[in-house]
């Protein structure tokens, strides 16, 4: 498949400061997070990759055109959710959509129809006729979703769609993102809150000090241990674990109902079931670890501190 | 076919090819309508057909009195024109013949009065333009969209002189209109269209320099009070200057740059130059210090167009700059506190 | 003994509600605050710091009214949501300048200053001008500030908003490691952050209690929904016939391959007899849990309206 996005060593500099050092990127169609520490060149590279940004050397294209000579057409094609508030004071839900339609390039009647298909997409029922600004920090977020869906993407932008929602409104908007991708939209979602990113996500890219540290596959980061396991119990905890030591069980930390437990060989779960059954404790749970995307990206993260710094070597 | 909402439906339409004719079309439109609906604009815009009437009726009184020339009944009008202008009319019998004259004075006048509407209006749906865009950071939405900073400003400098054409040259443009219909006109057509040519002319310098001037104004600041506040005192402040100048030198020492501080004085200025009024005057046989005495300052036109064109200009290349440096950083603005 | 204690509280803001009826105790160590928007958070942390005045109901903090009190002031230590504002002072600066604020004098400042820093782990960084500092460093240096003098209770709004990754993790082990020194009462939306640090929940939606205590038990005090325990092993369907027979099964799926899941009201004899059932028949189980026992769940059947 053609990537959505690639750039060949980008580099972007702001005076002495390199907000961009040598982005290698090339990312195919479906749902990819865009992961790193505040600083690490992610809202600049989006401004690239709108065409905002003129780059200082380099190249990069989204969805087959350049960054620097066809950005009218990249915008025409693409998608844009903003981190901030950015309604526009004044407008209701539908006249903020459609005005977004009609930036974009459509027709008042096809952008008018379009709104009300993207606003009944993101549940945003009768709210849609009433100022945005007195909307709910959820609905402000869906009816910027909504905004950057009206002229029908292929690639979405999303920074930080999550941020600030609560549970609730967080569930609705990342179902939203899933939907999207299962639609054949490409996705590049920023985001600092990584379970969110684990949730939605097929790959991911970690950025640190402009450069792309790490990226991969959710699955591949996250495959479940052969021998390392959490079990949740009710019950003595002393017996417990002596019973499991018997069976050649090493026990790694304990917390209030809750062991960490290696066996020596994988496939041999049971062994932890007999234990509980001689002990009479009762098993409530049984987990195999998972290395999670915080563990991937803070090692992405210290083992660029630890070598050469590009924020070092400007100076 | 049903259609589950819940599921994205892709947009079967055909995809134009970006223009940005289409945008700049969305932000005129829109940004009418939102102007149009903030408070007391409603109220301010019937400065437009006030205008319309006031005039028609001027010119309506201004054919009677030439019917009326001569006639006794017509002292008390004489007399009370004598009194407005300060000078001695009984000189002038011909009244009929003067109607051009007349009438270029008049919408010289009208326009001098409709600044201060347009003032007042600017000051109300100007604020808003660019800042309210920059206090919500929603130009990401415009510069995520195919607009160019060049279509940005155009769509906003359109809103701005839609308004303050509908208190001034489109008013001005119909009373002419209507006028001419219930009075029949000034002899010939060529002077009709030198009238109407001048009045869009001052218009335009109204609306250029109006509204480039606010949309600087405008995206300096994120917060729109302020812009407001520096509106009235741009506007105000170098008349107040003026009367400061006036008040404590010879006034035969004001010329030149020294008397084209005030922008509602050199916006009069050029209005007198524009209709001509100097010469009018001579041709009605009037002595010319009154001409002095009625009307104006004897203040060069040069002096008093190079302050206004200056302005307009270096207001318009502050704005461009902003939103340039604007759009492109729309994205990455918003993490860099 | 409670650290905090509301008896019946109650709050309106003339027609708008803020808390209604509110009977709750707040222990040692931390404890988390979640809800909704609007679900009264802002407001318990107002009656808490006698901020606002109930408008029914009884408070005691720390043992007093806190309600215009100063003396229950003094020894709570709040830390707002948001930035600090002065950008240009350094960080050493701000906190000495509040320690002065609550009191102290000029030399007592100096040396509460800088221990409060040191306790945040900022020491390395209080000479910087505040506008140079990471998300993660502006929240150390508020919560110096919160412990310039040495209050019994930290309160902090929203600590985690717009903090990347690397300052998530550290400031939730800075509030593990303040914990012994410091009760804490966090309110936060994210709470994948909040099983990190803490299991003890107090959970508020609409302006009332909706679930305080253990995240566990809260799951298991749950008895009206049905509740779902997933299975992952070899032969799910070996599993099944078996499973199909205990009567307190309501139901049984399988979404996917190698997963079972088994509905039932009464999970723990399920879960007792499915345990047996595995080492009867020696299958090989990799994951057994209930479907949904995360905070995530929790809040979400708890704060559903249906």
């Amino acid at each position: 498949m053609d990537p959505v996005l690639s750039t060949k060593s980008l580099i972007k500099r702001y005076g002495r400061i390199r907000a961009l050092d040598g982005v290698d990127l090339a990312i195919e169609p479906g749902v990819v997070g865009l992961l790193g520490p505040n600083g690490a060149g992610k809202s600049t590279l989006i401004s690239v990759l709108l065409g905002q940004t003129p780059i200082t050397s380099g190249e990069g294209s989204v969805l087959g055109f350049d960054v620097g000579a066809e950005q009218p057409r990249i915008r025409s094609r693409v998608g844009y959710m903003p981190e901030n508030d950015c309604l526009i004071p004044g407008l209701t839900g539908t006249g903020y959509v459609c005005y977004a339609g009609r930036l974009a390039g459509m027709s008042f009647v096809d952008a008018m129809q379009r709104t009300h298909e993207v606003l009944d997409y993101v549940q945003l029922d009768e709210a849609r006729y009433r100022p945005a600004q007195q909307y709910s920090a959820g609905m402000k977020q869906r009816l910027k979703l909504a905004q950057a869906l009206v002229h029908d993407p292929d690639l979405l932008l999303l920074d930080e769609p999550t941020n600030g929602m609560d549970p609730d409104g967080r569930r609705v908007m990342l179902s939203l993102i899933i939907d999207l991708g299962k639609a054949g939209i490409s996705v590049l979602m920023c985001s600092h809150l990584l379970p969110d990113v684990e949730k939605v996500c097929d790959r991911v890219v970690i950025m640190g000090g402009g450069q792309v540290l790490t990226s991969g596959n959710i699955s591949d980061m996250r495959r479940p241990h052969d021998t390392l396991y959490s079990v949740d119990y009710v019950g003595n905890t002393e017996t417990f674990c002596h019973k499991l030591r018997q069976q050649g069980i090493s026990i790694h930390a304990q917390s209030n109902g809750t062991l960490d437990v290696e066996l020596s060989r994988a496939n041999q779960q049971n062994l932890i079931l007999s234990s509980a059954q001689l002990a009479g404790t009762k098993i409530r749970g049984l987990r195999p670890q998972r290395s999670s995307l915080e563990q991937k990206f803070m090692a992405a993260i210290r083992r660029q501190e630890n070598g050469s710094s590009p924020e070092v070597r400007s100076k | 076919m049903s259609q589950d909402t819940h599921r994205y439906q892709r947009w079967p339409g055909r995809h134009r090819k970006p223009s940005t004719l289409s945008g700049l079309s969305a932000i005129v439109v829109t940004g009418i309508r939102l102007q149009y609906n903030r408070r007391f604009v409603r109220p301010l815009l019937l400065a437009g057909p006030i205008a319309v009437i006031g005039i028609c009726v001027t010119l309506y009184l201004l054919s009677m009195l030439e019917v009326l020339a001569g006639s006794p009944e017509a002292n008390g009008l004489y007399q009370f024109a004598s009194g407005f202008l300060g000078v001695d009319l009984s000189a002038v019998s011909q009244i009929g013949e003067l109607r051009g004259v007349i009438w270029r004075a008049t919408f010289a006048l009208v326009i001098r009065i409709q600044l201060f509407a347009v003032m007042v209006l600017v000051a109300r749906i100007g604020p808003g333009l660019i800042s309210d865009d920059t206090k919500v950071r929603a130009l990401s939405i415009y510069f995520a969209h195919p607009v160019n900073p060049k279509s940005y400003l155009l769509g906003k400098w359109i809103v701005a002189a839609t308004f303050i054409a509908s208190v001034t040259v489109i008013p001005n443009l119909l009373a002419l209109t209507i006028g001419s219909m219930i009075t029949g006109g000034l002899p010939g057509v060529g002077p009709i269209l030198t009238l109407a040519l001048n009045i869009a002319l001052a218009g335009l310098g109204v609306m250029l320099f109006s509204g480039l001037v606010m949309l600087a104004l405008s995206s300096m600041t994120s917060d729109s009070r302020y812009v407001t506040v520096g509106w009235l005192a741009v506007c105000l402040m170098p008349a107040m200057a003026q009367g400061i100048i006036r008040e404590n030198i010879p006034s035969e020492n004001i010329t030149g740059w020294l008397g084209s501080i005030s922008l509602m004085g050199n916006a009069a200025v050029l209005t007198e130059h524009l209709f001509d009024l100097k010469s009018g005057w001579q041709a009605s046989g009037l002595p010319h210090d009154a001409f002095a005495k009625a009307l104006s300052s004897p203040i060069e036109p040069f002096y008093p167009a190079m302050v206004l064109g200056s302005i307009t200009l270096i207001a318009g290349t502050l704005c461009y700059r902003r939103i340039v440096k604007f759009s492109q950083a729309a994205a990455a603005a918003s993490n860099l506190n | 003994m409670s650290v905090i204690e509301l008896d019946s509280v109650s709050k309106w803001y003339g027609e708008v509600i803020g808390l209604n009826n509110l009977t709750v105790s707040i222990g040692h160590g931390i404890t988390a605050l979640v809800g909704p928007n609007g679900a009264g958070k802002s407001t318990l942390m107002g009656l808490i710091m006698g901020q606002i005045k109930p408008s029914k109901g009884d408070i005691q903090v720390l043992g007093q009214r806190p309600w215009n009190n100063p003396h229950v002031l003094s020894r709570i230590g709040y830390c707002p949501e948001g930035d600090p504002f002065w950008m240009n002072v350094t960080g050493r600066q701000f906190v000495r300048f509040l320690a002065r604020l609550s009191g102290l004098s000029r030399r007592a400042a100096r040396l509460a200053a800088d221990e409060a820093i040191d306790r945040t782990a900022m020491t390395g960084e209080m000479n910087r001008p505040i506008g140079t500092y990471s998300k993660g460093m502006r929240q150390r240096i508020k919560i110096s500030q919160a412990l310039v003098h040495h209050p019994k209770l930290l309160i902090l709004d929203e600590p985690f908003t717009g903090a990347d990754p690397v300052a998530r993790h550290e400031l939730a082990t800075l509030f593990r490691r303040l914990a012994d020194e410091v009760d804490i009462l966090i309110s936060t939306h994210v709470l994948h952050e909040v099983e990190a640090m803490t299991r003890k929940i107090l959970m508020i939606a609409r302006g009332r209690l909706v679930a305080e205590g253990d995240l566990h038990n809260l799951r298991r005090r749950m008895h009206h929904r049905p509740h779902a325990i997933r299975i992952r092993l070899d032969q799910p369907r070996a599993l099944a016939a078996q499973v199909s027979r205990i009567e307190a099964v309501t139901g049984l799926r399988m979404p996917e391959g190698d997963t079972l899941v088994v509905e039932t009201t009464s999970p723990d004899e399920v879960y007792d007899r499915i345990l047996e059932l595995l080492l009867e028949g020696d299958m090989n189980v990799r994951e057994i849990a209930l479907a949904d026992d995360d905070l995530e769940a929790v809040f979400g059947y708890l704060t559903d309206r249906n």
